[in-house]
């Protein structure tokens, strides 16, 4: 029986994949991060 | 880019780099490129301010227009002016993260929703792309075949204009192993129709005098692009832009599942098998940013933010979305979209305006039994 794995058969689709995944993480904490340093008054006052 | 993270390191080591001194470098790569979004976004809400001041004290009725137009304005000029030359390319690193803020923005918007209307409306939304993605995916496939275009290519073209866009065509790619020309045909598709309608559904919208509501649901479900459905969300007014980022996140929510649908498929029609756990699949593709903006929601929802945490909060969310709409401007290149396929173009642009019909009637269905 042939396998093939689900995802990244090709490098240029793994690594735009895992690019985009690991950016999902990175905004992920930042956003975390930024509401806690709100919460904490670190940050405060931001205007538009 | 350097996305895989051992090979950065590899690479890193055998310069003989230290790898913090790599990601610093890169660090410092991005700057140029955030510089440019910041100095375009802020040009756009200092035109919006210019020319309402002009309004007010020359007594001239002036139309209203938004930041958000000027900012992908000033980015388009800037973009398809200058992306051909050397300099231009110092910028693209930093002028590339304009996706990175918008997840970080969707995920602080959380803040501006209870959690309760996130699930009401994320679960009527949830509902409504079921049937999208049912009728994009039999309308494709059958357009697919008219125009004679690759399995694979409708596949994509179903997947990016039922689901989310680029980035699910780019997860649908590495699953059933397309060709890297259908993928850019079917990106520059999507691409393309979601520029055109970044312009056209404001104007189809205040033209059907559509509530808040009801257009931010209709984007969310009938464009696209995450960044292009915020675009023309906020176009329309900031609380319709609110729901269109709520509606796509929702959206944004099944690309797992839709892919691993379609490699399921393409793994059938091959005789082959998926390798590995079908839930381990799911959870890789899922947008891991949506979590933040349930939990930012959730917290909100049970007060652990003041009236002043959630100003800042909701702020730094629109501060996010600035840079975004700067670099949709900066990365929409004409000159790359004119050398698409037609075909691929056309299918997805009739595709689309028998979804956005469809979804436009499936929204005020919606509204008229639900009063959203």
């Amino acid at each position: 029986m042939i396998q093939v794995t689900p995802s990244s058969p090709k490098p240029t689709a793994s690594s735009r994949g895992l690019a985009w995944l690991s950016a999902d993480w990175v905004a992920l904490l930042v956003a975390l991060g930024l509401a806690a340093l709100v919460r904490a008054g670190l940050i405060s006052g931001v205007t538009w | 880019m350097v996305a895989d993270p051992a090979a950065a390191s590899a690479k890193a080591a055998s310069r003989g780099g230290s790898l913090p001194a790599g990601l610093l470098s890169r660090a410092f790569a991005l700057i140029p490129g955030v510089a440019l979004l910041f100095a375009i976004g802020d040009a756009g809400k200092a035109a919006e301010a210019q020319l309402r001041g002009y309004g007010k004290a020359h007594h001239v009725a002036l139309p209203n227009i938004e930041y958000v137009l000027w900012a992908i304005l000033f980015g388009l000029v800037v973009g398809n002016l200058f992306a051909r030359s050397r300099l231009f390319a110092i910028f693209l690193p930093g002028i590339n993260t304009y996706e990175f803020f918008l997840k970080v923005g969707i995920a602080l918007l959380g803040v501006r929703f209870l959690l309760g209307d996130v699930l009401r409306l994320g679960g009527l939304s949830l509902v409504l792309i079921v049937l999208e993605f049912a009728l994009a995916g039999s309308l494709m496939v059958f357009l697919g075949r008219t125009f004679k275009l690759g399995p694979k290519l409708t596949a994509l073209l179903a997947v990016g204009s039922s689901v989310c866009g680029v980035s699910a065509i780019i997860a649908t790619q590495g699953a059933i192993d397309a060709d890297d020309e259908d993928t850019s045909y079917a990106m520059g598709a999507i691409l393309a129709l979601g520029a055109v309608g970044l312009f056209l559904f404001p104007s189809i919208g205040h033209a059907l005098r559509m509530s808040d509501h009801t257009f931010g649901l209709w984007v969310g479900l009938a464009i696209d692009n995450t960044a292009e459905v915020t675009a023309a969300g906020n176009l329309y007014s900031d609380e319709a832009g609110k729901w269109a980022v709520l509606a796509k996140t929702a959206r944004n929510a099944t690309i797992g599942f839709v892919v691993l649908g379609v490699a399921l498929y393409f793994a059938a029609q091959a005789g082959k098998q998926l390798q590995g756990s079908r839930v381990a699949f799911v959870w890789s593709k899922f947008p891991k940013f949506v979590l933040g903006f349930l939990v930012i929601s959730a917290l909100a929802s049970a007060g652990a933010f003041n009236p002043k945490h959630v100003a800042s909060l909701a702020n730094l969310s629109r501060w996010a979305f600035l840079l975004t709409f700067a670099g949709v401007g900066l990365k929409t290149n004409f000159a790359e979209l004119r050398k698409q396929g037609l075909r691929p173009l056309l299918v997805g642009a009739i595709g689309e305006v028998v979804i956005a019909g469809a979804t436009l009637a499936m929204v005020v269905g919606a509204d008229a039994l639900f009063h959203l």
